[in-house]
């Protein structure tokens, strides 16, 4: 079992990736903790080793990549296509990292048709190593995001970094 | 976009590939209102690794802090920092691609007020047939970046007054009349545009309450008759209606309360009376009939009337670029700039 930090920009939608991702896991019987800003790490730290199978955290800057650290996380990039450049910000925070700890890229609100991304998709593979675990699509309504993000992203992929079977 | 949109970086004509043809220098721009400025830059060049030398600087734009110390991101990023530029408020240009639109904070043609017992949504629809843009507005800052407003129907025209001058907007619309802006009132909203609204105790009990006076108009409740029918007129109007003298209009009327007008737009065939509806001065027009835009010639005199009105975007724009190109000219280093170029 491993924990999971979803790192993107403000307003990417990573709360409401991990709010899903926790449903999903929950579902299968996991217990799943989620990491806020405002918590004590130490805490949930503790807490977690007894209570919960994996933590799930966000993070929005490079700095917090010191969270990772603490929780020995996995980091799922998150980018926000709707802003453009998303390959450019997927890219450079790879890099300014240098891959340590990055284990998937995810592109939020997608909308049109999937081909079209594809090519970018597969240099970013080839140029890091880190998959894709998913494009999710644009979600107007809120309550067919957890279906929509079960669909859209690999689950095998995230099951195999988090250790777990979803 | 991006310059570095590697999955149709093949087929991106518009971005370095231009600049590339009649070898001109590239600046790179980065909009901080979306956060990550060194991941964004530091990959974006780094993707375009054939096109990086072309590049011979970064700006920053929409900043809204104190001061950026850009010597770190200069390292790491390996170009210079050409200017930074604060983030303008209230500017007014057109949106650059149709993502901005949800967000659209600069002006736009028709400004719905959106009173809280609003009724008859589908009274606007048809302007968008002419590519309008409307906009339902709530608050008083708001009404100044319309070139039309409307106050639509409701279901209870004295405490939606109430409501509208609660938010001021009662003074903002009638500054936007003195600006020359078309104001348009369809049923409780022509009401309002009224000098007075008279209550006999039958829409809300015994009260008298000044309109916004933009109408020489009064209006009575007096019975509980609501008047409900599909109705065909004729546009007599002067003021922005005057080109249009004759055409004809169909909609349908339901309301209570009389408002009698010493200057109509509308004569109005009810099927068993003919009678004359609304009233206009000059841009300011109030009538009962809904569904007033779903015929042409009433939409045509709308659109004619905003090109010549003195709000007309266009004059706008000219003070918009020039407010914008000095804020940018007074962030960048104009020299360095020149001197990478």
């Amino acid at each position: 079992m491993n924990n999971m930090m979803f790192l993107g920009a403000k307003r990417c939608g990573k709360s409401t990736i991990i709010d899903a991702l926790r449903t999903l896991l929950s579902e299968k019987g996991y217990r799943v903790a989620l990491l806020n800003k405002h918590d004590s790490i130490e805490e949930v730290i503790a807490q977690s080793q007894c209570e919960y199978d994996c933590i799930l955290l966000e993070g929005a800057e490079l700095a917090d990549m010191r969270i990772a650290d603490m929780v020995d996380a996995s980091v799922v990039l998150v980018g926000d296509i709707e802003r453009g450049g998303v390959f450019a910000v997927l890219y450079g925070t790879y890099a300014l990292l240098k891959g340590q700890r990055i284990s998937g890229f995810l592109v939020n609100k997608f909308r049109g048709d999937g081909k079209i991304l594809e090519p970018g998709l597969l240099f970013l593979e080839e140029k890091t190593g880190v998959p894709f675990v998913g494009v999710v699509p644009y979600v107007s309504a809120r309550d067919e995001f957890i279906e929509i993000f079960r669909m859209s992203v690999k689950l095998d992929v995230i099951s195999k970094i988090l250790g777990v079977d979803l | 976009g991006s310059p570095a949109e590697i999955n149709i970086l093949q087929h991106d004509i518009v971005n370095v590939y231009p600049a590339k043809l009649v070898g001109a220098k590239c600046i790179l721009v980065h909009n901080i209102e979306y956060g990550s400025p060194l991941a964004y830059l530091f990959g974006t060049l780094s993707l375009l690794e054939n096109e990086r030398e072309l590049y011979s600087g970064i700006i920053i734009n929409k900043f809204r802090g104190e001061s950026l110390d850009a010597s770190d991101l200069e390292r790491i990023v390996g170009k210079q920092v050409l200017g930074v530029i604060p983030y303008i408020e209230d500017l007014h240009l057109p949106e650059e691609d149709s993502l901005g639109l949800r967000n659209h904070y600069g002006r736009f043609d028709v400004g719905i007020v959106r009173l809280p017992r609003i009724s008859n949504f589908t009274d606007f629809d048809a302007l968008k047939l002419e590519g309008l843009r409307t906009r339902y507005i709530s608050r008083a800052d708001e009404v100044k970046r319309a070139s039309v407003l409307i106050i639509p129907g409701t279901k209870n025209t004295i405490q939606d007054l109430k409501w509208l001058r609660e938010q001021g907007l009662d003074h903002a619309i009638i500054q936007a009349a003195d600006d020359g802006t078309i104001i348009i009132g369809i049923c409780g909203g022509y009401q309002m545009l009224g000098k007075r609204i008279i209550d006999n105790g039958f829409e809300d009990g015994n009260e008298e309450v000044d309109g916004l006076g933009l109408l020489d108009v009064v209006t009575m409740f007096n019975s509980y008759t609501k008047i409900t029918r599909r109705v065909k007129g004729t546009i007599i109007g002067d003021g922005i209606l005057e080109e249009f003298q004759g055409e004809q209009i169909t909609g349908y009327e339901i309301h209570m309360g009389i408002t009698q007008s010493t200057n109509p737009c509308f004569l109005i065939n009810r099927g068993d009376e003919i009678v004359q509806d609304g009233a206009i001065e000059g841009s300011i027009l109030g009538t009962y009939v809904h569904g007033i835009f779903d015929d042409p010639p009433v939409r045509k005199a709308v659109l004619q009337a905003m090109k010549r009105s003195p709000n007309a975007i266009e004059r706008d724009l000219d003070d918009e670029i020039d407010r914008l190109a000095s804020v940018v000219s007074a962030s960048m280093d104009v020299e360095r700039v020149e001197a990478s170029i």
